[in-house]
């Protein structure tokens, strides 16, 4: 698996780490019950602050898609991560387009009523 | 656990029940007659993988290059990346934990049992393996002993390759005299290369080894600019 980021790029560094975990998760590169790399270890080897791969931990934990465990570690989540990774990736997308182009919250929850009608 | 993952267990579990009805049918003298047996068909075969091994990954017909021009992953300055892998063949493992409860229980010498533990370390030992990359360097760690361990650091690389391998192979950890190289095998196909400064390489079985290759490669172009300053 591999993660890269752009300290050039606007996108806050934990956005674009939980990103690349994202995708890899969708790819079938980390599949279910697969460890994730020690945060001190990604820490160390993106030359981040540890705090910001555990905030990227955090987001994807609450997403569901990884389990941290006391002691072990942070790993994928055995439950169809591929697929729900996918889908939340696909929509952190179209919310940045949204934002780009002037939508709001609203108007883009009404979109996707609309289309999944 | 997927179904697919599951099969190396099962035909693990098969063989193990298969190899213990086998000894439990047998007559009390059994346990002296097996251990032999079965510790002179496992040295011999590993003293046979090992040579078949070495000539093979020697000869240049069957490894070869997958790719004639550099593996890259076009890091941009700025950019920074990591690799990391666990590779594992569960296959392997449970096979040499069943080999580890036929010894045990087939009552050979404390010499015999030495020698089988010791290849089943090299065997088993390294059936899970974790493969990590990052400015520093290129490291990788046995599971779950944490042993062996090979890293090689970023000043010591002089190239990274993606390489095709055959199939059938020795599995496990061996070094192969002629071609310079400690290699782990946990899989087939596919696997990274690692071209040392002094000559000699480290390989390892991984899936993307393009990719891992390509980010060696262009962490260690980055690397020169502050060389040269």
């Amino acid at each position: 698996m591999l993660i890269r980021i752009d300290t050039n790029s606007s996108v806050p560094l934990f956005e674009q780490i939980t990103s690349a975990l994202r995708r890899a998760i969708a790819d079938g590169s980390l599949p279910g019950g697969s460890p994730l790399p020690p945060a001190r270890e990604l820490a160390e080897g993106l030359e981040v602050n540890m705090h910001t791969v555990l905030r990227a931990y955090q987001i994807l934990c609450a997403e569901d898609l990884v389990n941290m465990r006391r002691g072990r570690g942070a790993y994928v989540s055995d439950n169809h991560p591929d697929s729900r990774a996918l889908i939340i990736e696909q929509v952190q997308g179209l919310v940045l387009q949204a934002k780009r182009l002037g939508f709001n919250s609203d108007e883009v929850v009404e979109l996707i009523k609309g289309a999944m009608a | 656990m997927k179904p697919e993952q599951r099969k190396p267990y099962i035909i693990s579990l098969i063989f193990l029940a298969a190899t213990g009805s086998i000894i439990v049918a047998k007559s009390p003298n059994y346990r002296l007659e097996i251990g032999s047996v079965i510790v002179v068909t496992t040295f011999t075969s590993i003293i046979v993988g090992q040579i078949r091994a070495r000539k093979y990954l020697s000869a240049p017909k069957k490894i070869s290059k997958s790719d004639e021009s550099q593996e890259t992953i076009d890091l941009r300055p700025g950019e920074r990346a990591i690799y990391h892998k666990r590779v594992t063949n569960p296959l392997l493992f449970v096979f040499s934990l069943a080999l580890l409860g036929i010894y045990f229980y087939s009552g050979i010498t404390p010499i015999e049992l030495i020698g089988g533990l010791g290849w089943l370390y090299v065997i088993g030992g390294v059936s899970t393996i974790t493969v990590h990359i990052d400015s520093k360097g290129l490291r990788v760690i046995a599971w779950p002993l944490k042993r062996p361990q090979r890293y090689v650091p970023m000043e010591d690389i002089a190239k990274a390759e993606s390489i095709r391998i055959g199939r059938f192979h020795i599995y496990g950890m061996c070094w192969l005299p002629r071609r310079r190289a400690w290699a782990f095998f946990i899989r087939g196909r596919e696997a990274l290369e690692v071209h040392k400064q002094n000559g000699e390489s480290l390989i390892v079985t991984i899936t993307d080894s393009k990719v891992a290759a390509g980010l060696l490669n262009d962490l260690g172009s980055q690397r020169d600019p502050l060389l040269d300053n």
